[in-house]
């Protein structure tokens, strides 16, 4: 018979192995992002998104707990901290990635806009003249 | 002119055409390998026509003016990434040194000590009387004081060494920004409404492309081919042909303001003691300020663990001892840089005073936002990694940006060999075909001169 701290014990565990993976997979986003492999990057957002879900669904009864003024769990003192710290660099990693797509993405819709004038919009807006000119200079 | 004399004259520009459009290319040619060089090309347009007797007559063609390729889009953007590749590979870089003080193996570095210093006040809690146990209680404690003494020092000497890079960063913009200034002058006297100074804008591009590596920045178009050039803020840099900011430190490694000398308008400042932080430069100058502030709460962590480990040790002797002869550590000297023992450390032992000394390693302190002094350190170490692994995501994917931007703007005004090779075939032709002319255009000259 499996005690309840043994029980809690190996959720912890578990949580933990997710926590790396997603981390490891946050690590192959980066190589894919800088190598510019878009295949491969859009071969691992599933995987990444199934995996950030369950830990947050996993995670979220400790989270309960703690809010609820239990103390963190002593059992396994260890896999706690390396939880913590995982998730720590699990943030910075997605944080790193976020800000060079939402990069990436301000670029192509700066260019965009160049070749596409904003003409676009609700309401009672007049059509913007037609500017001559407006494109890519390709003279200094 | 008309007739024959007309075809001459067509013939004789179109050869000198060829010509400069052949010296085009081999400048070209010439320019291939520098990154910063935008590909130029002669342009030709049709020459004025005349009114003869058949109706308007062409004149051949004129060389127009020799345009650079260039994209203002993509250069603009490549300086601003070439600015934040800068910026995060000198964090890494500056962090990644200081994590060598800070890194912990286990074996040396101040886990270690720590450790070895709670065993031995362990092992004399087993034998309070045992001289042995002393001696390694004075001993682990001069260790540990040793290692907090040595990385508050390296701690230092690396924030001295970025006060030095600093100074030589500056150094490097304002000579950097006064060449900009000299080439806004160079290129106002050597354009004309039609004709562009090319080859002294790619200097202007190369000076800006450096520049970038030390601050951000962003440029506006001045008069007369003129650029000016602004941080973030606004705050001006270089503003026509008439003035270049000149970038000034004053402080030292405790306390620094970067200021423009002139203006005296503040753009970048350290203070260690007031947490004052502020970088108003980004690229590697403003790396280096973000690094400070970083290496400095670092050392501040350490101080705190010194002055716990002072106060808590203080503690316990006035707890156990009541009115200790002396305290283990000096209590005067409560930071990591100068934290040592006292001449007796050990006025007297016994197994409660050993153990409330050990009790320090566990026991959650206010000083140290409620982590005991081992919690804190681990935490310390934990935030150096991360602090580092983040600089260098950071640094990779920036880097990435800089060279997919560059290898973009290249693809527009870099130098192909292979277009420049069928353009000189082509201008070659063009030349042969113009020689052509003219020497039948002669001929038939003569014929006509032979007639009468």
């Amino acid at each position: 018979m499996t005690s309840s701290a043994d029980r809690r014990e190996e959720s912890l565990a578990i949580i933990q192995a997710m926590a790396h993976q997603l981390l490891e997979v946050l690590e192959e986003e980066t190589r894919c992002l800088a190598e510019r492999d878009h295949g491969a990057l859009l071969a691992i957002l599933p995987q990444k998104e199934a995996l950030a879900r369950r830990l947050s669904e996993s995670l979220r009864p400790w989270a309960q707990a703690i809010r609820e003024g239990h103390r963190e769990p002593d059992e396994n003192r260890e896999v706690w901290t390396d939880l913590k710290e995982t998730l720590r660099h699990i943030e910075a990693r997605n944080e790193a990635n976020g800000r060079y797509i939402e990069e990436l993405i301000q670029i192509h819709e700066e260019l965009l806009s160049l070749l596409v004038p904003h003409t676009y919009g609700h309401g009672a807006q007049k059509s913007l003249p037609a500017v001559k000119g407006y494109g890519i200079s390709t003279e200094a | 002119m008309t007739g024959l004399n007309a075809a001459l004259e067509i013939g004789k520009n179109a050869l000198l055409n060829a010509q400069v459009q052949i010296q085009t290319t081999s400048h070209n040619v010439a320019n291939a390998e520098n990154p910063n060089y935008a590909r130029q090309k002669a342009l030709t347009v049709t020459q004025g026509a005349i009114l003869g007797r058949a109706g308007w007559i062409g004149m051949g063609a004129r060389l127009d003016r020799i345009v650079q390729q260039r994209d203002a889009f993509l250069e603009d953007r490549y300086l601003k990434a070439s600015s934040e590749a800068a910026y995060y590979d000198t964090v890494k870089r500056v962090l990644t040194a200081v994590e060598t003080y800070l890194s912990d193996d286990g074996d040396t570095g101040l886990n270690a000590a720590l450790n070895d210093f709670w065993n031995a006040w362990n092992a004399l809690a087993q034998n309070p009387e045992g001289s042995s146990e002393q001696a390694m209680v004075l001993e682990c404690g001069a260790a540990l004081c040793r290692s907090l003494n040595e990385t508050a020092e390296q701690l230092r000497q690396s924030r001295d060494g970025i006060v030095t890079e600093l100074n030589d960063n500056l150094s490097a913009i304002n000579s950097l920004l006064s060449k900009i200034r000299d080439l806004n002058g160079q290129i106002q006297r050597s354009e004309t409404p039609t004709f562009m100074a090319n080859d002294l804008r790619d200097q202007r591009f190369q000076a800006l492309e450096e520049l970038s590596k030390y601050l951000r920045f962003r440029t506006e178009e001045g008069t007369g081919g003129t650029l000016n050039v602004f941080l973030d803020d606004g705050t001006p840099l270089v503003l026509f042909t008439e003035y270049a900011a000149e970038l000034k430190m004053t402080g030292d490694a405790e306390s620094f303001r970067i200021h423009i000398q002139e203006t005296g308008t503040l753009v970048a400042q350290f203070d260690a003691e007031g947490n004052v932080v502020k970088d108003g430069l980004k690229g590697s100058t403003g790396a280096l300020v973000t690094a400070m502030g970083t290496t400095d709460t670092w050392h501040d962590a350490l101080d705190q663990i010194a002055a716990a480990l002072v106060t808590g040790f203080k503690d316990v002797y006035d707890d156990v001892l009541e009115t200790p002869e002396s305290y283990f550590f000096d209590t005067d000297k409560t930071i990591a840089a100068e934290i040592r023992l006292t001449d007796n450390p050990l006025p007297s032992t016994s197994n409660a005073l050993a153990r409330a000394a050990l009790a320090l390693e566990t026991e959650p302190l206010d000083a140290l936002n409620g982590l005991s002094l081992t919690q804190h350190l681990t935490q310390l170490s934990q935030n150096v990694g991360l602090a580092v692994e983040s600089a260098s995501a950071q640094s990779l994917l920036q880097e990435s940006m800089a060279q997919q931007l560059n290898a973009q703007r290249q693809e527009v005004s870099g130098v192909s060999l292979d277009e420049e090779m069928v353009e000189l075939i082509k201008h070659q032709q063009l030349y042969q075909a113009a020689a052509k002319v003219i020497r039948q255009t002669a001929e038939m000259i003569q014929t006509a001169i032979d007639m009468v």
